[in-house]
């Protein structure tokens, strides 16, 4: 735009000031020339007078010298520069003021006719120089009428002198000064400091066709030069005047102010092409940084919402970005009638892991386990981690257990392909607990809760399972949750009673010794067995509390039974796997003892099969401290396991109760008979007392009384009774 | 241009080389006036105009009329090759233009010195050059400074 300004306007500058020179060479054309035209016919009439009066003098007067007369009083051009003759009329010059060409011949021209009164010009040569001639045919009133002339008046000058006046400084080293005969022959023409003759100018083209004094040059081309021309008919005589400025020396200085035009004109524009283009650069980079800047901001912000929406070791959605898109699925939900899956899931071994093997490694756990997730649900599936070793699945458009179960499945086996970890291989697996909406939960919170539940319930049921949400695990939890928060109550507040089995002799039938049972009196619940709330109480850090509980009141009933009067019997009282392990467990028995003041050999604590064998060598240390005590040890639900027979021999146990399985069929084919009574002739061998476990019927009673089971110390009743009953049965 | 420089300088040289040669001491042309005229001395740029016909008066008021000599004398060539420093063709070349342009007359010219002493003796506003020869005591030698 502006580069086209610069052009336009230098364009037109230029053209303006070319227009001005022509303008100006056209009006000194024209001012030259009517210079020249007044002086040129000035110089003719001169001559033409002076011809005119020599004749005069001659015819009027009888001087034989008339040109000698007329110098004398000064009528004559000077002589310095004009030659003026008489010629008689052979050509003889008879009289002349250049002493030097009396006597010579001059040869008229051809077309001079001495009858006509008339100028005649025409071209001489003398002193090697062009000399125009003017001639007047001599004749008067006197001599006309005899007939032939007389002679002529003859001028001669240098030509030079037509064309003096030329002026460099104004025409200029090709400019023009000419005069020219009627036919177009130069009679002198001038340019620069050199004088010509000879030529033939096409005047009349050159001419105006108007007559007007002041016509307008005419651009012409002649002899190789462009000049600026005008042509002048002189009046009255036979000549023409030619003036002409050279175009080129006129256009000189507006060719060079053009090219200074031009050339600022392309330095402006390339300035301007600089400027511009720097300015472009410049504005080039300062959109770079700021785009660069906009890039960085906006990575930044996406980094930060990244890092605020996921969990930095598994790169998975994290907690606020689960609840986001539950929030959102619920939503979508509610509005498209549509349901979805929503699984919770807990690895396993996670933490046994992450304690033997290292954070490391458990990070590198955790991250494998992602991956394994993530590739074993659809894309459109969202996978999050809530933290630990918790996991969060939600499944789109899934609501029949049928649709799930199949991932669910893949999920497991995915997670149950070993892992390597620190080097070595890790099998791990995990608890799946699932949740549907909208059939479990409206919200969020009621999903989530559900799912956990169901998880919960599947880390019950073993682990490595999927465990679907009920409205009945729910009311589970719900005791759960009763049951943990009245347990610590249930201790300090006497909820908790004891019930007691008696046991038999088998033959007398009278009673040796009371088992006891610990029940649970639950305010709104009833009547709950261990088997309900041991579980809770273990996990609540209770066990111990409540087995020294247990202790110490069966210790004392059979004390205040002794001291009421009755027979003095053993009191059994059933250990918890949890409680037998425990440091203080020796201690707590010692405790109860002394605390009540009752006799140790009374004193038989049941453990069961299983838990003995857990650890063979730590059982055996702690039998041995409890035998120093001087309390007897009954193995429990003998025969309902796997038992090793040699780590029995070893361990002081008293006494065998023979599981009410294997106790049942003792009644049964006669294969299942035989099977009992070898297990049980096994623990005699073993030279143990043994004693049937969980007899109901009389029928059974009366079998083990029967002479091929003699091999029975006794029995326990099947009933347990509390406290008062108890005290009845014996009155 | 360098072609009119060369011509210049090459005029100059000539001109200086003939000045030296034909020194006013020797000179056989005099610058003469009548003895009765107030003109006793003359500058030489005055005299140049004068016979260029660029002035009339000269310094003090006074009117001269200059007088020539006819063209082709030995004392015409030598005068104005010694005051003017240019040849009869560029002086006529000179008055050519001047007559043309109308702005002047070249000086009455006499066909000799004898023509040119009578004269001065009768006009005596007249100023002319005379061969040295020709000079007598009616007349009066102009210094030219």
């Amino acid at each position: 735009m502006m580069l086209l300004v610069i052009w336009g306007s230098t364009y037109f500058l230029v053209n303006k000031e070319r227009m001005v020179i022509e303008r100006q060479a056209e009006l000194s054309v024209s001012e030259i020339t009517d210079t020249y035209e007044a002086r040129v016919v000035r110089a003719l009439r001169e001559i033409d007078t002076a011809l005119k009066l020599v004749r005069f003098t001659a015819n009027s007067s009888d001087y034989a010298n008339v040109l000698g007369v007329l110098n004398e009083q000064r009528l004559l051009p000077p002589a310095l520069l004009f030659t003026i003759s008489i010629v008689d009329a052979q050509g003889r010059i008879v009289e002349t003021t250049d002493s030097g060409r009396l006597g010579q011949r001059l040869t008229p021209p051809s077309q001079a006719v001495l009858d006509d009164d008339y100028l005649a010009v025409w071209e001489t040569d003398a002193y090697q120089a062009k000399q125009l001639t003017f001639a007047r045919p001599l004749m008067s009133q006197t001599t006309s009428e005899e007939g032939a002339g007389t002679g002529w008046v003859v001028i001669a000058i240098d030509a030079n002198y037509f064309v003096s006046s030329y002026e460099v400084d104004s025409l200029g080293q090709q400019g023009m000064l000419a005069l020219v005969g009627t036919g177009g022959e130069v009679l002198v023409r001038r340019t620069g400091e050199v004088t010509y003759s000879g030529e033939l100018m096409d005047i009349t083209a050159w001419k105006s066709s108007t007559l007007d004094a002041v016509s307008a040059p005419f651009l012409t081309h002649w002899q190789g030069v462009e000049r600026y021309t005008l042509v002048r008919q002189l009046y009255d005589f036979p000549l023409s005047i030619v003036v002409g400025l050279s175009a080129q020396e006129q256009l000189a200085a507006a060719q060079q102010l053009a090219r200074k035009y031009w050339q600022r004109a392309a330095w402006t524009s390339g300035l301007l092409l600089i400027i511009l283009s720097i300015l472009a650069r410049l504005s080039w980079q300062l959109q770079r940084a700021q785009q660069r800047v906009m890039e960085e901001r906006v990575l930044h912000a996406q980094q930060v919402e990244h890092l605020a929406f996921h969990d930095t070791l598994t790169d998975l959605p994290n907690r606020a970005f689960l609840s986001h898109w539950l929030t959102q699925s619920v939503k979508l939900g509610t509005r498209h009638d549509e349901s979805f899956a929503l699984l919770f899931l807990d690895l396993d071994r996670f933490k046994l892991i992450n304690d033997t093997l290292g954070h490391d490694a458990g990070d590198h756990l955790l991250q494998e386990a992602a991956r394994r997730l993530t590739a074993s649900v659809r894309d459109s599936d969202f996978v999050a981690r809530l933290g630990g070793d918790e996991f969060v699945i939600i499944l789109s458009r899934a609501s029949r257990r049928d649709q799930i179960e199949p991932i669910a499945q893949k999920i497991l086996s995915a997670v149950r392909d070993p892992f390597m970890l620190a080097g070595q291989e890790c099998h791990v697996s995990v608890s799946i607990g699932v949740s549907l909406y909208p059939f479990d939960g409206l919200d969020e919170q009621t999903l989530m809760k559900s799912a956990d539940m169901a998880m919960y319930q599947a880390k019950q049921l073993g682990k490595n399972t999927v465990q679907y949400y009920t409205d009945e695990l729910s009311a589970e939890m719900d005791v759960r949750l009763t049951l943990e928060s009245g347990l610590h109550r249930a201790l300090a507040g006497q909820e908790f009673k004891l019930f007691f089995r008696s046991k038999h002799d088998i033959e007398a039938g009278n009673t040796l010794g009371m088992e006891a049972l610990l029940r649970w009196q639950h305010p709104t619940l009833g009547l709950l067995e261990p088997a309900q709330f041991m579980p809770l109480a273990e996990e609540s850090g209770l066990a111990m509390p409540i087995g020294q509980w247990v202790l110490e009141h069966a210790c004392r009933q059979n004390m205040l039974w002794q001291h009421e009067g009755f027979p003095t019997l053993t009191m059994a009282v059933n250990i918890s796997a949890r409680q037998f392990y425990d440091n203080g467990f020796v201690e707590s028995v010692s405790d109860a003892l002394t605390t009540t003041g009752m006799d140790p050999r009374l004193l038989e604590l049941e453990i069961t099969e299983s838990m003995l064998l857990q650890d063979v060598n730590r059982t055996a240390s702690i039998f041995a401290e409890i035998k120093k005590l001087g309390v007897r040890i009954v193995v429990d639900d003998f025969g309902a396991g796997y038992s090793s027979l040699s780590d029995l021999n070893v361990l002081p146990v008293d006494a065998l109760k023979v599981s009410s399985c294997l106790v049942k069929r003792l009644s049964g084919t006669r294969h299942d008979q035989q099977l009992s009574s070898s297990v049980i002739e096994l623990g005699q061998r073993l030279s143990l007392q043994v004693f049937a476990k969980g007899v109901a019927s009389h029928e059974q009673a009366r079998f083990i009384r029967s002479p091929s089971s003699h091999h029975f110390h006794g029995f326990y009743s099947y009933r347990p009774l509390s406290f008062e009953e108890s005290r009845l049965g014996k009155e | 241009m360098f072609k009119r420089f060369i011509a210049f300088a090459t005029s100059l040289l000539l001109a200086s080389g003939l000045s030296l040669f034909y020194h006013p001491a020797s000179a056989e042309v005099l610058v003469v006036v009548s003895a009765e005229a107030p003109v006793t001395r003359l500058t030489l740029s005055d005299l140049r105009d004068v016979y260029l016909g660029r002035r009339t008066l000269i310094v003090n008021g006074v009117e001269v009329v200059p007088l020539d000599l006819t063209e082709g004398t030995a004392a015409r060539s030598e005068f104005y090759t010694h005051y003017t420093g240019q040849t009869p063709a560029q002086i006529k070349a000179h008055w050519a233009r001047q007559i043309f342009t109308g702005r002047g007359q070249p000086p009455q010219a006499l066909t000799n010195s004898l023509a040119v002493v009578e004269r001065l003796v009768s006009d005596a506003k007249s100023l002319g050059y005379i061969d040295s020869s020709f000079l007598d005591e009616r007349l009066r030698v102009v210094t030219i400074e």
